[in-house]
């Protein structure tokens, strides 16, 4: 019934996306494409069936990879603004955009760079640009994460220290663990520098800085965390030990599996201390939404 | 690899878009050719069409007043000015996908204005022209938000944005056929039976049409409207635009649409691009399109007006005397053209300065 018009869109679409623009994809699609555009979109004095369909592709183009850039700023600093383009258009390929909102147009350019066969011009130089991609994505995710009241110190406080050792951390949603292989967050701390103080030289010094020692890294274990707090997103490197923890009480493990654990690693004697100073952290960074005595799986889930 | 160059037509990011129509194939219908081209004398059309129809527009179509579009980079003050009682306009319209979130600052932002002032959700991705089936989580998630705000109305377009799953983030014009017309008002109704509300489509900007066309834009964006008994969010600038680059006159179009339909108002900034107008939402709105919107008010009366501004946002300030020209253009046209103006294009309002 509706024959026609998804023709249309179709055909419509694949000269809209075409990544060399729409006379190149005519040119090398051949005669047949180029009659059956004639034959759809009209040609006027003003502007041919191609040019006008150019303005859509132009827009398509443009338009997602600007918002790219929005929410990679860094990598966009770091790739420059060249490869940066050419970034995004091996990406819309690989990944068309499916999700209505274009909130979502980056959510796989971690993933693409990090994994994708035709993503291999910008898996280096500097290496760690995947990375960079995935913190920067995690930032978008805490930015609008469902919300959550989180514990106050005086209700830690008021805990019956006997049941401690059965109660399992709930954390809040805006929270995102990831291991990475570069610290590229020190990258993006300089970035958002430049970002909050615009007309500052120094900070553009700083952030030429920040590009060479990101040239500069060598590949390890940088675990990151990036939270959400009283609406504004945070991220910092974790200490090995920190991250372990922190990873035990977001598995939904008790607070006793994460002190046994601490043990092991600090000692029996430290093992007390260093908990308390991490369960202080991680109430004053605002992370802990509560403590039940509950497996995870019968905790209600967020509303 | 696309080429860096040549490649730099940039059309607004989210804008409202509009459609375009083909040259005047047919205006067969009865427009008021007795209407001068300035300053018609209002009123008898709208009780005309009163008449003519059981069918009348919500109230807040005439009362809602003067609004701006709601963008993060005004949040701040904005927020000054509401909680100082001091804002000057009626209400807001935001995108409705970028608030279609679970949380963050942005909604808990939405609800404060909203408390204070009515919110209007337009959104730009329901792709009602598609072939591909509605996306029922996007509707889902429309409803959710609609639920949140309780809207005078909810808007989308009247064109494509995508198929095969593959969104374009663009609004992409449709052909205007009757077929077009039966599969985009089968569409509606069934957006409108799961948002359980009316909804308004807008006509779009357009810088192609197509050789299928069996109508002209107008007589398609009110046959949609009629057929799926939705109202229409009239987008003077995008009719300013696509007259530009389809070669009709705009004034025909504006004077065809039924005035009972008209839920709203679009005006916004365009930009020359070559042969062609492109929607930019970028700049001011230009004096040709002031012109053509006195022409719809003193058709229609008092409506919803909103300003859009996408691209190189300016200052609130600037953003806010762009709607304040728009009522006192409103007033000084229904003070002089009408003696039983139909009501003040003044809501209530706090804190006029
Ligand atoms: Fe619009």
């Amino acid at each position: 019934m509706t024959t026609a018009l998804s023709t249309l869109q179709r055909r419509l679409r694949e000269l809209i996306v075409a990544p060399s623009g729409v006379a190149a994809a005519i040119e090398e699609l051949g005669e047949p494409a180029a009659a059956a555009l004639e034959q759809t979109v009209r040609s006027d004095g003003k502007l041919s069936a191609i040019g006008r369909l150019e303005v859509y592709a132009n827009a398509y183009f443009y338009r997602i990879r600007d918002c790219l850039e929005g929410d990679f700023g860094a990598l966009h600093a770091a790739m420059g603004g060249d490869r940066f383009h050419n970034l995004a258009t091996a990406y819309l390929i690989a990944f068309p955009p499916r999700h209505p909102s274009l909130r979502f147009a980056g959510d796989r350019l971690a993933e693409f760079i990090t994994a994708h066969e035709t993503a291999a011009p910008f898996r280096s130089n500097p290496d760690g640009l995947g990375d960079l991609a995935h913190l920067e994505w995690a930032i978008v995710e805490a930015f609008d994460a469902a919300d959550a009241e989180v514990v106050s110190r005086d209700e830690l406080a008021s805990i019956d220290p006997a049941l401690w050792v059965d109660l399992r951390f709930v954390f809040q949603p805006a929270l995102v663990r990831l291991d990475l292989d570069y610290p590229v967050h020190r990258f993006r701390l300089a970035w958002d520098a430049q970002q909050r103080d615009d007309p500052e030289p120094n900070h553009d010094d700083a952030l030429e800085d920040a590009l060479a020692e990101l040239a500069s890294f060598e590949r390890g274990f940088h675990p990151i965390l990036v939270w959400r707090s009283d609406e504004r997103v945070s991220y910092r490197g974790l200490e090995p030990v920190e991250a372990a923890c922190l990873d035990i009480a977001l598995a939904g493990d008790s607070f006793g599996t994460l002190c046994e654990y601490l043990a092991s690693e600090v000692g029996d004697g430290e093992a007390p201390n260093h908990a308390a100073a991490l369960l202080a952290r991680w109430q004053a960074d605002g992370l802990i939404r509560g403590l039940s005595a509950m497996p995870p799986t019968q905790i209600a889930p967020y509303p | 690899m696309r080429g860096r160059q040549g490649r730099e037509i940039a059309t607004g990011r989210l804008p409202g878009a509009s459609l375009s129509p083909p040259p005047a194939l047919h205006t067969s219908h009865s427009r008021d050719t007795s209407r001068g081209t300035t300053h018609p004398t209002p009123r008898t059309d709208t009780a005309a069409a009163m008449q003519d129809s059981p069918i009348t527009r919500p109230a807040a179509a005439s009362s809602l007043g003067f609004g701006v579009g709601l963008r993060p980079v005004h949040f701040p003050v904005i927020l000054e000015r509401v909680a100082q009682q001091q804002l000057r306009i009626d209400w807001f319209e935001i995108i409705s996908e970028n608030y279609m979130v679970p949380g963050g600052r942005p909604l808990r932002i939405l609800d404060e204005i909203r408390s204070h002032v009515p919110v209007v959700l337009h959104g730009v991705s329901m792709n009602l022209g598609s072939t591909d089936p509605l996306d029922e989580a996007y509707l889902e998630g429309l409803a959710r938000l609609a639920d949140r705000v309780d809207p005078p109305w909810v808007s989308d377009h009247l064109c494509w944005t995508g198929v095969d799953a593959h969104n374009l983030h663009d609004l992409l014009p449709l052909p205007y056929t009757a077929e077009t017309v039966r599969h985009v008002a089968d569409r509606i109704g069934r957006v409108q039976d799961r948002l359980r509300r009316q909804i308004a489509i807008e006509n779009v900007s357009s810088y192609l049409s197509y050789t299928s066309d069996e109508m002209t834009e107008w007589e398609f964006l009110t046959a949609i409207a009629e057929e799926a008994d939705c109202g229409i969010l009239l987008d003077v600038n995008n009719i300013f635009v696509s007259a530009h680059n389809h070669d009709f006159d705009a004034s025909l179009y504006v004077d065809a649409i039924p005035i009972e339909r008209i839920y709203q108002i679009h005006l916004a900034g365009h930009s020359v691009q070559g042969p062609l107008l492109i929607d930019t939402h970028d700049h001011p709105v230009r004096a040709e399109v002031w012109k053509l919107y006195e022409r719809v008010i003193s058709r229609i009366g008092p409506t919803a007006t909103l300003i859009e501004w996408d691209d190189r946002i300016p200052s609130y300030g600037v953003l806010e005397s762009e709607a304040l020209l728009a009522r006192s253009l409103c007033e000084d046209l229904l003070a002089h053209g009408d003696s039983e103006s139909p009501r003040s294009a003044r809501s209530p309002q706090v804190g006029q300065e």
